[in-house]
């Protein structure tokens, strides 16, 4: 083996160019495909984020009614029992009571269609990241403002455009209460959410679940418990896990039934660097086969003499085989580095979509892409387009050196091949 | 001559110009598949954009279109539609009275979105009555103050053609307002957005409700065919006149999130693409390089025979000329057949095991991809596939070309 890496590397340097530019193409595909496992883990990391982690959480507890047909009456009490139940099941970290209403919310002047969330405002920040939008003014107090002063409301940004409203304007709510009456209230906006998430930006506005229950007329109760995981990976192990602790047959969901649409589309993307690889990988092993079979069928008397002085021909197929696969390795080497450091500066500093296009960014699957994106490193992201090269190089060398280690030394020493 | 040789040369080595002509194909063909479908599901998604903003080119009051807001309304939008008519290239003005508002029944209330419309003008864009699975056109109706509600709503509001429904609604004066109206119809669209969170209804109605009858919220402008959004924007802001502020927008301004998708998608393409041209192009030069030096004698010969240096520079740039000209005629014929065949079976993105795409705040469902032929771009990826293989060669060229004839005929094997 000494002697094969030997041999084959002197054979490669005798043709530098050569070696360089196969080295090159190599690089240059493993290189791209770093940067394609990283920049796609960091995109769909971002989408889990922005559409799970803002607002719907990894988990979510309605009746069954609810699920069927999310009406303002189709609550439940949630009791200490239960609460101690889903705060216990392994894998949850948080878990927040809401009452989720819509209605119009306006001033004299305008108004608009809203979704309303009635949250605690403590236990909404360890369930989701909401507060962390937060772009204008503060979050909601811990207790409900008192009686008779406007209640405190936390506006998406969109929503608040489109109203014409900042922090400080006064607002008035009106939506259908659970007893069929129409509830409505003032409202002072306290704060402004920018969260990435499209939902929560555009249309949500949160209060406090006491001031909600009020004007919905509810008395204690909750459309929805909100979760929070260790691992959004874990939800679906965590439902299925709660599903026996919790009673009366309420409905535990996690994220990727809440939000089927997104599950779907992150499946096909994180399927879709396999395209990649079959795509880059094909045309780079169409120039290291090309490469090595040239170089041989160049060498083919060289060929002939070593057989010809006793190197089996398995021994030639080995040299040549190696020969490959030093190349294979020297270019994911090389493509290993720039990949990395590519990914590494997107990682860091992230990739400014405003690169792209002049509108600056776009909504998708109801995440803001916007600005810079962050690329994910991860081990996995450097090693495997490397280790895949070095299968994909040792396959495509496979054919030149079967082809050399089948030469008849007479004639091919003689040159009348 | 030259290009005789450059044929006769490649065909020497068959294996090698078949590995190499089989590579540049692959990498071409893909380039044109991946822009036929990339291009005709970005079509798609403006279709749907432009259907969903109301037009090719939108004119609304100053701030409309940012803040959505039932406030912001044309007051005297019978006369912008009138001047707007008149313009060059615009086939049809569409007034529209758009609102946020409340349907009520006895069962329940739903917030979504009032659009009045005119059916036989809408109809030139997208006809909502496509999706009218039970009940009559609005156009059709003897109902008095007739809607077309989602059949997303019928459970939630527990209604039937026929039944009444109560919508509440700013006036543009900022006053709630209400008003009862019949349902016409229910659309089965297949898109949430529709289903459940839109009612339609005539500009009757409407400005009965609103009180307010010249008003309109957007006149959507389907232009004539071959018509260039940018310039019949520009000659709306030039032409327009009337007593309040007015808002042109292209659909290009109008969507800017959708726009903005289309591009970064289209740049990710490109950034694949040359890399992968990259890869190629390094396998050419190699391939050149190689049979440069191996031919060393053959080109001593030539040029002891009087052929210049740099005609023999020029031999090996014909013959990846060649090489590359015979690759991409077999490319474009894959490529057009791969594009009749797509075209006539199309992809539905459903195999794919995705059913429903939210874009710009714009759901797309069972989207099926076909494929698109721009010309242009066709043209140019040509172009510069050509000059990437062409150009990758140029390296061997020079070294053939700075052969010297005697050393070249001493060189052995």
């Amino acid at each position: 083996m000494g002697l094969a890496i030997r041999l084959g590397i002197r054979n490669l340097a005798r043709h530098r160019w050569r070696s360089l530019l196969t080295l090159a193409g190599i690089a240059a595909a493993v290189g791209l495909m770093i940067w394609t496992l990283a920049f796609v883990d960091g995109w769909l990391a971002l989408m889990v984020r922005a559409a799970t982690g803002m607002e719907t959480g990894q988990l979510q507890i309605h009746t069954p009614e609810y699920v069927d047909q999310p009406r303002v009456f189709h609550t439940f009490t949630p009791d200490e029992e239960l609460w101690a139940a889903v705060r216990g099941a392994p894998g949850v970290e948080a878990a927040a009571p809401r009452v989720r209403l819509f209605g119009l919310i306006g001033n004299d002047r305008t108004s608009q269609v809203g979704r309303i969330l009635g949250v605690d405002p403590g236990l909404e920040g360890e369930a989701t990241r909401v507060v962390d939008g937060l772009s204008e003014g503060r979050w909601l107090a811990a207790e409900p403002a008192p009686v008779p002063g406007p209640r405190e409301v936390v506006l998406g940004q969109g929503l608040a455009t489109q109203l014409r409203v900042g922090t400080g304007d006064e607002l008035v709510v009106f939506l259908e209460a659970a007893d069929g009456s129409l509830g409505n209230d003032l409202l002072e906006v306290v704060g402004i959410l920018s969260t990435g998430n499209a939902a929560v930006d555009r249309g949500t506005a949160y209060l406090h679940i006491d001031d909600a229950r009020f004007i919905a007329a509810l008395d204690g109760e909750v459309h929805e418990i909100v979760l929070r995981t260790a691992d959004p990976e874990a939800a679906p192990t965590v439902a299925s896990g709660l599903d026996g602790g919790v009673p009366d047959g309420l409905a535990v969901r996690p994220w990727q039934e809440l939000l089927p649409g997104l599950n779907q589309i992150l499946t096909v993307s994180s399927n879709s660097y396999l395209f990649m690889y079959l795509i880059l990988y094909l045309v780079a092993a169409v120039g290291i086969l090309n490469t090595q079979r040239m170089s041989a069928q160049e060498r083919r008397r060289e060929f002939g003499v070593l057989m010809a002085v006793g190197m089996a021909p398995r021994r030639l197929w080995g040299v040549l085989v190696v020969e490959t696969l030093v190349l294979g390795f020297g270019g994911a080497l090389v493509g290993g580095v720039i990949g990395t450091g590519i990914a590494w500066r997107h990682a860091t500093a992230g990739l400014d979509l405003a690169a792209f296009t002049d509108q600056g960014g776009f909504t998708y699957m109801g995440v803001m892409f916007e600005g810079r994106i962050l690329a994910e490193m991860s081990v996995q992201a450097v090693v495997q387009p490397m280790v895949v090269m070095l299968v994909v190089a040792l396959l495509s060398g496979l054919w030149p050196a079967w082809v050399a280690s089948r030469l008849d030394p007479a004639p091919t020493i003689a040159g009348r091949t | 001559m030259l290009l005789r040789l450059a044929w006769r040369n490649l065909w020497r080595q068959r294996a090698r110009t078949l590995i190499l002509i089989s590579a540049i194909t692959f990498s071409y063909t893909l380039l044109l598949v991946a822009m036929g479908l990339g291009d005709d599901s970005h079509q798609q998604m403006l279709d749907a954009g432009i259907e969903g903003a109301g037009g090719s080119v939108l004119i609304h009051h100053e701030g409309y279109w940012e803040t959505l807001a039932g406030d912001l309304v044309i007051q005297d939008g019978l006369e912008v539609v009138r001047q707007a008519s008149e313009v060059e290239g615009v086939a049809v003005a569409n007034p529209r009275i758009r609102t946020p508002s409340l349907a009520g029944t006895s069962a329940g209330a739903r917030a979504l979105e009032l659009i009045a419309i005119d059916p036989a003008l809408e109809a030139r864009l997208a006809d909502p009555h496509e999706h009218l699975t039970e009940g009559e056109r609005l156009d059709e109706t003897e109902l008095r103050n007739p809607v077309l509600l989602g059949v997303g709503l019928i459970e939630a509001l527990e209604i039937e053609v026929g039944d009444r429904v109560v919508l509440t609604a700013s006036r543009p004066d900022g006053e709630l307002t209400r008003g009862l109206f019949r349902v016409a119809g229910f659309l089965d669209s297949g898109l949430g957005q529709i289903d459940e969170g839109v009612a339609f209804t005539t500009l009757d109605a409407a400005r009965g409700m609103l009180e307010s009858p010249e008003i309109v919220t957007q006149v959507g402008i389907v232009l004539v065919g071959g018509a260039l959004e940018g310039e019949v924007a520009e000659a709306l802001r030039r032409v327009l006149r009337v007593s309040e502020p007015l808002e042109v927008l292209t659909w290009r301004e109008a969507l800017p999130e959708m726009v903005g998708y289309i591009e970064t998608d289209d740049a990710f393409l490109y950034i694949y693409v040359a890399v992968m041209f990259v890869v190629v192009a390094f396998s050419i030069a190699n391939t050149f390089l190689v049979a440069v030096t191996e031919r060393i004698r053959e080109f001593g010969l030539l040029n002891a025979l009087g052929l210049r240096s740099g005609r023999l520079g020029a031999l090996v740039l014909a013959e990846t000329a060649v090489l590359t000209v015979v690759s991409l005629a077999v490319g474009l014929a894959l490529g057009l057949l791969a594009h009749t065949v797509i075209s006539s079976y199309g992809i539905p993105v459903a195999t794919w095991g995705v059913s429903e795409m939210e874009l710009a705040g714009l759901d797309i469902s069972d989207m099926v991809i076909r494929s698109k032929i721009q010309p242009m771009k066709w043209a140019v990826a040509t172009v510069a596939v050509m000059v990437t293989t062409v150009g990758s060669a140029i390296f061997a060229a020079v070294r053939a070309a700075r052969l010297l004839p005697a050393e070249a005929m001493r060189f052995y094997e």
